[in-house]
């Protein structure tokens, strides 16, 4: 990964979620996993959940497309999203940036 | 009545329906009402009517057709299914479909803030709009169905006031992006940023009283 590429706080959430969230990751279904995954550690809200997309997109980490307009969204269609390779890579390095900082804390026991 | 025939399932080279079928058209019928402007789809609903309810009993049989459809719009605006006897009758007479689409959008009913979702289309581009203004109905209307209209709306509210921060955030950085962008690159056209230049100078005598 290029230097400068790291995922933010936010970013890596918003993306671990579309990853888990597989083929049924929409604008709400991704908030609602967000919501779940940091509960009370982190608000986020749904146009900041699109924002994130929507930059992660354009840095080709997700690709999305518009599907069919359903009459239960008012006759509007839903944006599903779809983690790439590069996305998955970048997941992944994080993910490893997380898991050395939590074996450092704990080696000196700051970390139960 | 071109415009409210139902699709079907074509079986034989007749048109077919199924109760499930009725009930998917009636919601797609609800939805495309919904992006009309009022007074265009008032006065469709008037030419109709009076084109059909001529005879002194068609009139009570209108009124009555008339809160009959208000009370299937209420039951597919909140998301719960039509009964086996509402959606026999709608088979049954074609004209009550028109009775009731059209009373849903006459008054209204059950419909999300509209200056809420007016505040999304003024920073996001009209597709991705959609789609958050979609997200946040189908949220709506399942908080409707539990908690009522007004919890429904407090909500709703509250989600767009939470979601446009961001979102205008977006915006504004991208308005200012561009025009620095573009001020910068024809700024080193005309030689503005070479050694010597005037702005080179500027900036050294800014480092010089800093300093």
């Amino acid at each position: 990964m290029p230097k400068g590429d790291y995922l933010g706080d936010v970013e890596q959430l918003i993306l671990t979620a579309v990853l888990l969230l597989g083929e049924n990751a929409y604008g709400m279904t991704v908030h609602e996993k967000v919501e779940e995954l940091a509960e009370g550690i982190r608000d986020v809200s749904l146009g900041s959940v699109y924002t994130t997309l929507d930059r992660l997109e354009t840095k080709g980490y997700i690709k999305s497309w518009f599907a069919d307009p359903t009459p239960e969204r008012g006759g509007r269609a839903k944006k599903y999203f779809k983690v790439t390779a590069t996305g998955d890579l970048a997941v992944k390095n994080s993910l490893r940036v997380a898991g050395n900082l939590i074996a450092g804390l704990r080696e000196i026991g700051g970390v139960a | 009545m071109r415009w409210l025939l139902p699709s079907g399932k074509r079986a034989n080279g007749n048109i077919e329906h199924t109760p499930i079928d009725l009930e998917l058209q009636l919601r797609r019928q609800l939805a495309s009402y919904r992006r009309l402007r009022l007074g265009e789809v008032r006065e469709r609903i008037t030419r109709e009517i009076l084109m059909r309810y001529t005879e002194p009993w068609d009139l009570s049989r209108a009124e009555e057709n008339l809160s009959w459809s208000i009370k299937c719009v209420q039951t597919l605006h909140s998301g719960s299914h039509l009964t086996g006897e509402d959606r026999a009758r709608i088979l049954m007479g074609r004209d009550d479909l028109l009775q009731y689409v059209a009373s849903e959008a006459m008054t209204g009913v059950d419909q999300a803030p509209a200056l809420a979702e007016f505040l999304f289309y003024l920073f996001l581009d009209s597709k991705t709009c959609d789609a958050l203004v979609g997200d946040l109905n189908q949220r709506r209307r399942f908080l409707l169905q539990r908690f009522g209209r007004r919890q429904a709306n407090f909500w709703y509210w509250t989600q767009a006031l939470r979601s446009v921060g961001p979102v205008a955030w977006v915006w504004l950085r991208k308005l200012i992006l561009r025009p620095g962008v573009t001020l910068l690159a024809w700024m080193a056209t005309r030689g503005f940023l070479r050694d010597g230049s005037l702005l080179d100078l500027v900036w050294d005598w800014v480092k010089k009283i800093r300093g």
